[in-house]
C-alpha cells in the first residue's frame, strides 16, 4: 500500500514537471507537437491509400479528418497547468515591447518609482538598523536593562561598581545580571598606537548574552569584578583577524593597553561587536581593570556611576519577581548608606534591553523616524507621478482597450494583461531601486558624526529590508495596474473609438492628483525650511568667540597610564613645544570645548545676595591654560585672562554671571564663592552657548588649569599660517615627548561645535533633497496635467480662436484649470505642514513649529515653480493653429 | 446534465479509452485512434482533436508517459506508455463506467 501511495506520487511529479518543462521551452515543446500531429496525418493519409484513395485525396482527407490544426494545438496548450504562466509571459514580454516602444515613459517612470524606492528602503534599513535588529544572540527578548529611580524621580541606567556587584549578588537566581561599559583606549606595541575603544564587561557578560568565546575563554567569575582584576584581555573577532591574522594560538600573547600589558585570554565569536548600538570595540576588559587603565577610583559606592547592568531573566522566573527582588537590594542600599538628598533609590524598573544608551533613544528613534516619514512621503508624490503618467497613457490606451474588447477579448483577460503589466513596471522599479539602496546605505553608512572613534552604524539590506522594497514594489504595481483598468472599463466601447480621447473624469482625477502632490511637497519644503532656519540660527550664534582657523584635538593621558603629576608636567611642556612652533600662532589646553563634552557644572554664590536655591546658582565650568582667549579670539569685555598665581584665585566668568549675581557688566575684582572656595572676577567675556545651541543664557566660569589639573585634555591650536601645517606640527610635538600617545580626534574647533547639529544637519541635508526632488516632481505632474489639458482642448481652443476669442482669454482658462488643485494643495499641505512642524519641534532651535518664515518662503517657492509649470502648457494653448485644429479627423 | 458535467463525462470516456488500449501496449496517438475503431468495430471514432489533449492531460497527471521511438517502419514517433498509477486507475474507473452505463440503460428500458 506505502509502495502504491509512493509510485502515485513519483507519476503525478514526473507528470507536472513534463508540463513545466513544455511551458518553459515552449519552442521545442511546439515542434514536438508539430511532429507527432504529422506523424498522426501521414499514417492516416497512408491507411486511406492503403484503401485505395489516390494520395492527393488522402491527404486532404487526413487533414480535415483532423480539424484545424491551429486550433487543436491551441487546445492542447490550455490543457496544460502552466497555461496561466504562460499567458502572463507572453503578457510580460508584450509589456516590456510597449516599454520599449515608448523610452521616454518608462524611464521617467520606472526611473521616478526606483529613486522614490531606494529613498524609502534606504531609510527603512536605518530602521531597522536603529531601532529594529536585534542583537546577534539568541533570545534577545528576553535581556533585560535596570533602570533605578531616585525619590527625587530621576532615572537612571548606570551604576557604581560596589552597587552592581551587590545588585548582582542580591537576585541571582532570578536574574543573571552582567554589566557593560564603553570607554576610549589606546592600543600599542613597538610600532605604535592607535586609539580604539574598549568595552569593559562583567564576568558573566558572555553567559548573560548566550555566547561563547570563539576561542579561549571569557574572564574569570568574581575575578573581574575586583579592582585587583588579573591584567587580562579578550579580543573582538575583527582585531584577532586584522591585528593577530587570526593566529589560533593568540591566546596567552599579549596586548598593550592603555600602556598596561594585558594577557589575551580569548577570542570573541564572529560578528559580535559587543551590545551599544554602532560601537565597534576592539576588546573587551574585565571590569575591575577599568579604575587601573584609566587612572580612576572604582572602588567608591558614591563615586562614579558608570556601569550599565543587562540582564538574563532565569527560566520559568517572572519579570515581577526579579524586580521585587532587585526593588529589596535598592531599599537595602537606600537604608545602609548616606545619599544625598532626593538621590537615594525609590524603585528599580525592568525594561527591554535596547543597545541604544538611554540618552540618546529619543533623539535616535525621531531622527530616523522623521527621515522614514520624509521618505515615504518622496514615495507617495513619486507614486502620484506616475500614476498621472499612467492616466494620460490609459487614456490613449483606452483605444486600444475598447477595440480588444469588442473584438472579444474577455475583461478578466485584459486585467490580467494591465496587472502583469504593472507588475513589470514595478519590478523593474524595485530592481533600480534596490540598486539605489544599496548605493545609498553605503554612503549613509559612511557618514559617522565626527570625532568618534570605533563608531560604525552599517545598514543593512538583508530580507526584513529587501521585504520592504517588495512591498514597495507590489504597492507600487498594483497603483500602475489599477489606474489603466479602471479608466478602461469605466468606458464604452463606441465613445472610445469615435472620440479617441478621454473625457472629463480622467483629467479630474489628475487634478486632484496633483493636488495631493503639491501637498506633500509643501510639507517637505516646510520641514527643510525649518530645519534650516534651526542651523542658521545655530551657526549664526554668537559666541563671544572667534573659532576660525582653530584645530582642535583630544589628548588623554590617562590611557597611557600617566599619573597626575607626570601629566602636569607633560602638558606644560607640549604648551611650550606647540609655542614655539612657527606654524602655530597660539596653543591652549582645556577641559571642555564650547558645545563639546566633558564640560561640569558646579555652585557659585554671593554672600549676602539671594540665589535661587540655597547652594547657589549653577555655573557651568572648565579649566583653561592661561593662553585659551587668546588663542580662541575670546573677547574680552573687562579685565585680563584668569590668574592663577593670586589669592584667592581670580577666575573668568561670563557676562551672564557677571549680572545675575552682581547685576554688574564689568565685576572685576568682585570675590565670591565658586565651588566652595573664594575667588575673584579677573575679566568678562560675552554670553555664549557652552551644552546646546537651544540652551538658555547659562552662567559659566573659566577656571585656571594649573588649579584643577586633569589628565583628559583638548589642545587647541591656531595656525600661524595654514591648518595642515599647524596639525602636522601638532602631531609632531605630540611625537617627540611620546610616541605611545595618540592625538584622539583632530578637527577644526568649528567642526567639533558643529557635531551637536549632527542630526539637524543630516535631517536637512536628506529632507531637503527630497524636498527638491518633490518640487520636481510637482512641476512635471502639473506641467503634464496642463500639456494634457491643452492637447484634449485643440478643437475647442481652435474654435475660440476662430471666433475671434483672445489669446489671453485661453490662457486664462488654461491657467485656472491649473491653479485650482495648486490652490487647494497649498491649503491641505499648510495644514498637514503645521503638524509635521509639531513633531519636529524636538529637532529645532529657534525656531517656532508654525514658523512663518519658513511657511510662506515654502508657500512662494511652491507657486513660483507651480507658476512657470502652469504658464508653459497655457502658452502652448495660444499657438494652436484653429484651421488646423479643426480640421483634425474627430 | 449540463454542458459542463456532459463534457466532464464524455472526456472521462475519452480518458478511459485510451487508458485501456495502452494497457494492451504502447502505443503512438495514431495507433490509438486505430485500436478505438477496430475494438469498437468501427463505431467509435476518436476525433483527433480530443485525443491529443487528453493524452497531454493524462501525462499531466501521471497516468501516462511518453517517449520518442522507432516505428517498425522506421519512423519517429511519440509513443505513449502506462504508467504504474495510470493501471492501478483503469479498474476503479471501469468500474464507474459500468454502472453508469447501468443506470442509464435502467432508465431508459423502464420507461
Amino acid at each position: 500500500m506505502a509502495r502504491g501511495w509512493w509510485t502515485r506520487i513519483r507519476d503525478r511529479l514526473r507528470g507536472l514537471v513534463r508540463q513545466w518543462q513544455a511551458a518553459i521551452r515552449s519552442d521545442a515543446a511546439q515542434r514536438e507537437l508539430d511532429e507527432e500531429h504529422l506523424f498522426h496525418i501521414e499514417m492516416e493519409t497512408d491507411r486511406l491509400v492503403a484503401e485505395g484513395v489516390p494520395p492527393d485525396e488522402a491527404r486532404r482527407r487526413a487533414l480535415v479528418a483532423f480539424g484545424g490544426v491551429e486550433r487543436f494545438q491551441q487546445q492542447v496548450r490550455e490543457s496544460r497547468w502552466t497555461w496561466p504562466f504562460e499567458t502572463a509571459m507572453q503578457d510580460a514580454r508584450y509589456a516590456v515591447r510597449a516599454l520599449l516602444r515608448r523610452p521616454l515613459f518608462a524611464v521617467s517612470a520606472i526611473g521616478t518609482m526606483a529613486v522614490a524606492i531606494g529613498a524609502a528602503t534606504t531609510f527603512f534599513s536605518a530602521v531597522e538598523a536603529v531601532l529594529l535588529r536585534p542583537l546577534p544572540v539568541p533570545e534577545p527578548e528576553r535581556l533585560l536593562a535596570m533602570e533605578i529611580v531616585t525619590e527625587s524621580a530621576r532615572r537612571t541606567s548606570v551604576v557604581s561598581l560596589p552597587d552592581y556587584v551587590d545588585f548582582r549578588e542580591g537576585v541571582a537566581g532570578t536574574l543573571d545580571l552582567a554589566a557593560h561599559h564603553l570607554s576610549d583606549v589606546t592600543l600599542s606595541d613597538d610600532v605604535g598606537a592607535i586609539p580604539a575603544l574598549g568595552m569593559e564587561i562583567s564576568s558573566n557578560y558572555f553567559r548573560v548574552l548566550g555566547l561563547t568565546p570563539r576561542i579561549g575563554r571569557a574572564f574569570v567569575e568574581a575575578e573581574a569584578e575586583r579592582v585587583d582584576a588579573p591584567p587580562e584581555v579578550m579580543l573582538t573577532h575583527d582585531l584577532w583577524r586584522s591585528r593577530f591574522g587570526s593566529d589560533p594560538d593568540v591566546v596567552g600573547r599579549t596586548l598593550r593597553v592603555n600602556g598596561t600589558e594585558l594577557t589575551i585570554v580569548g577570542v570573541a565569536p564572529e560578528g559580535f561587536h559587543g551590545t551599544m548600538l554602532a560601537a565597534r570595540p576592539a576588546v573587551f576588559l574585565p571590569l575591575g581593570l577599568y579604575g587601573r587603565l584609566q587612572g580612576r577610583d572604582i572602588s567608591d559606592r558614591f563615586g562614579v556611576e558608570w556601569l550599565q547592568p543587562l540582564g538574563r531573566l532565569a527560566p520559568d522566573v517572572a519579570q515581577e519577581r526579579a524586580a521585587e527582588a532587585l526593588d529589596l537590594i535598592a531599599a537595602r542600599l537606600a537604608s545602609a548608606h548616606d545619599y544625598d538628598e532626593g538621590a537615594e533609590p525609590r524603585d528599580v524598573v525592568l525594561t527591554r534591553f535596547s543597545p541604544i544608551p538611554s540618552g540618546q533613544r529619543d533623539g535616535l528613534t525621531r531622527a530616523t523616524l522623521i527621515l522614514l516619514a520624509a521618505a515615504v512621503v518622496l514615495l507617495l508624490i513619486a507614486a502620484v507621478n506616475v500614476a498621472g503618467m499612467l492616466l494620460a497613457r490609459a487614456s490613449q490606451r483606452a483605444v486600444e482597450i475598447s477595440v480588444r474588447t469588442a473584438l472579444g477579448a474577455a475583461r478578466s483577460r485584459l486585467a490580467g494583461q494591465l496587472l502583469v503589466e504593472g507588475l513589470v513596471m514595478g519590478v523593474a522599479a524595485g530592481i533600480g531601486g534596490v540598486g539605489v539602496a544599496a548605493l545609498c546605505t553605503r554612503l549613509v553608512g559612511r557618514i559617522r558624526p565626527p570625532g568618534l572613534t570605533g563608531f560604525r552604524l552599517e545598514l543593512p539590506l538583508d530580507a526584513t529590508v529587501l521585504a520592504f522594497a517588495a512591498a514597495c514594489v507590489l504597492a507600487t504595481s498594483i497603483v500602475f495596474a489599477l489606474i489603466p483598468a479602471y479608466h478602461a472599463t469605466r468606458r464604452d466601447v463606441g465613445s472610445a473609438i469615435r472620440g479617441g480621447r478621454s473625457g472629463p473624469a480622467a483629467t479630474r482625477g489628475r487634478s486632484m492628483l496633483v493636488g495631493a502632490q503639491v501637498a506633500l511637497t509643501l510639507v517637505l519644503l516646510v520641514s527643510t525650511g525649518l530645519l534650516v532656519r534651526t542651523l542658521r540660527n545655530a551657526t549664526g550664534t554668537d559666541h563671544g568667540f572667534d573659532p576660525g582657523a582653530v584645530v582642535i584635538g583630544e589628548v588623554n593621558l590617562r590611557l597611557n597610564g600617566y599619573d597626575s603629576e607626570r601629566a602636569q608636567i607633560f602638558y606644560a611642556s607640549l604648551l611650550e613645544r606647540l609655542e614655539a612652533s612657527p606654524d602655530i600662532a597660539s596653543a591652549a589646553l582645556s577641559t571642555s570645548f564650547p558645545l563639546g563634552s566633558g564640560w561640569d557644572q558646579t555652585r557659585a554664590s554671593v554672600p549676602g545676595v539671594e540665589s535661587p536655591e540655597p547652594s547657589g546658582w549653577p555655573v557651568g565650568w572648565a579649566a583653561v591654560s592661561e593662553s585659551y582667549f587668546e588663542t580662541l579670539g575670546f573677547e574680552l569685555l573687562a579685565g585680563t585672562p584668569p590668574d592663577r598665581t593670586a589669592v584667592p584665585p581670580r577666575i573668568v566668568v561670563n557676562q551672564e554671571l557677571a549680572r545675575r549675581l552682581w547685576n554688574d557688566d564689568a565685576p572685576v575684582g568682585r570675590t565670591f564663592r565658586f565651588d566652595e572656595n573664594d575667588a575673584a572676577v579677573a575679566g568678562v567675556v560675552p554670553t555664549g552657548k557652552y551644552r546646546a545651541f537651544s540652551e538658555e543664557p547659562r552662567l559659566f566660569a573659566w577656571f585656571p588649569l594649573a588649579l584643577a589639573p586633569s589628565l583628559s585634555l583638548y589642545v587647541h591650536v591656531r595656525p600661524a599660517r595654514d591648518q595642515a601645517a599647524a596639525v602636522a606640527a601638532l602631531r609632531g610635538g605630540l611625537a617627540s615627548l611620546d610616541s605611545n600617545v595618540p592625538l584622539i580626534s583632530v578637527t577644526t574647533l568649528e567642526g567639533a561645535m558643529g557635531q551637536s547639529l549632527f542630526f539637524q544637519r543630516a535631517a536637512a541635508a536628506f529632507i531637503g533633497v527630497f524636498a527638491v526632488f518633490a518640487l520636481l516632481l510637482s512641476a512635471t505632474g502639473i506641467f503634464g496635467l496642463l500639456a494634457f489639458t491643452v492637447e484634449q482642448r485643440r478643437r475647442e481652443i481652435g474654435i475660440r480662436m476662430a471666433m475671434g476669442s483672445s489669446g489671453s482669454g485661453i490662457v486664462g482658462s488654461v491657467v485656472r484649470k491649473g491653479l485650482v488643485p495648486v490652490f487647494a494643495g497649498l491649503v491641505l499641505g499648510f495644514v498637514a505642514a503645521a503638524g509635521v512642524g509639531q513633531g519636529l519641534r524636538g529637532l529645532l532651535y529657534d525656531v517656532a513649529p508654525g514658523d512663518p518664515v519658513s511657511f510662506v518662503a515654502a508657500g512662494l517657492l511652491l507657486l513660483a515653480v507651480a507658476a512657470v509649470a502652469v504658464w508653459m502648457p497655457a502658452l502652448r494653448a495660444t499657438r494652436v493653429d484653429p484651421a488646423a485644429a479643426l480640421n483634425e479627423p474627430w | 446534465m449540463s454542458d459542463k458535467n456532459a463534457a466532464e463525462a464524455l472526456r472521462g470516456t475519452l480518458d478511459l479509452l485510451i487508458l485501456k488500449t495502452l494497457s494492451i501496449e504502447p502505443m503512438h496517438g495514431w495507433g490509438v485512434t486505430q485500436r478505438i475503431r477496430e475494438l469498437s468495430r468501427g463505431i467509435l471514432d476518436v476525433n483527433q482533436g480530443s485525443l491529443y489533449p487528453a493524452l497531454q492531460r493524462l501525462e499531466g497527471k501521471g497516468l501516462v508517459v511518453s517517449e520518442w521511438t522507432r516505428t517498425e517502419n522506421n519512423r519517429r514517433a511519440k509513443y505513449y506508455r502506462l504508467t504504474d498509477t495510470g493501471r492501478a486507475e483503469i479498474a476503479p474507473e471501469e468500474r464507474s463506467w459500468k454502472r453508469h452505463v447501468e443506470g442509464v440503460s435502467f432508465v431508459l428500458e423502464g420507461v
